[in-house]
């Protein structure tokens, strides 16, 4: 499956429904639905939040089930601005660390929540790919 | 996805059951209720028995609260945390937020 979406908040239900059609056609589990739609959304929203500054921009998803539908590849491109969001250091989740700091828990949940989560920069484009075994 | 939410008052104590999601679409209105249920109770129940889902949007709202009741000495308190969504809060340490009740 391959679908492009404006990187807006609004897009957030199409997108996180898409990929259950997925993973409902392969009958995954209701804990497995759960943790790829909080992936799926921390990811997409980090796009509409954040990627496109200056202006609107798109949001390409890509889904594919491997080894004999077992593991899902979910896949988000964007043309947004250049940003690697596994680079950062995991959000400190002590009772400070949580009240002094905005951000990161979103991609601390993505990082526990998938088997596999890979970024990479190619032709100028931000390419964020993550595996889950169902 | 939406949230609904019933409020049970008990003088200064007020319970919410919270039903449904919340997400990046509805986080700043329920952050928006949630502030206000700290600011009518000394302590404020969070049942949720019928939230199916929170992500990071949710746990800021839930982070409001707690940060406001903090600051009046109120208390948070959850009970009926069910699994997935007991799994988030223990990842990003937001047990540590809460009463369980």
């Amino acid at each position: 499956m391959r679908k492009v979406f404006p990187a807006k908040i609004e897009y957030l239900d199409e997108v996180t429904g898409s990929v259950d059609a997925v993973l409902l056609s392969c009958g995954a589990s209701d804990e497995v639905r759960f943790e790829i739609r909080l992936a799926v959304e921390e990811i997409f929203v980090n796009i509409a939040d954040y990627g496109y500054p200056n202006g609107e921009g798109k949001a390409a998803l890509s889904c594919a089930l491997l080894d004999g539908k077992k593991q899902i590849r979910i896949r988000f491109t964007d043309s947004g601005i250049e940003f690697d969001p596994l680079a950062r250091e995991d959000a400190d989740t002590s009772e400070e660390g949580l009240l002094s700091r905005e951000g990161g828990l979103g991609i601390l949940l993505v990082k526990r929540m998938m088997d596999e989560v890979t970024y990479c920069r190619r032709h100028g484009k931000n390419s964020l790919t993550m595996v889950k075994t169902l | 996805m939406s949230m609904k939410m019933n409020l049970i008052k008990r003088g200064s104590e007020g319970e919410l059951q919270m039903i449904g999601y919340i997400d990046a679409q509805n986080a700043a209105e329920v952050e928006k209720i949630l502030t206000d249920l700290t600011k009518q109770f000394d302590v404020l129940i969070l049942d949720m028995e019928k939230l199916e889902y929170v992500s990071s949007a949710g746990l800021r709202a839930l982070k409001r609260a707690y940060v406001e009741m903090r600051a009046k000495h109120g208390t948070l308190a959850a009970k009926n945390v069910g699994r997935s969504v007991m799994e988030v809060l223990e990842i990003t340490g937001f047990t540590r937020l809460f009463k369980f009740v």
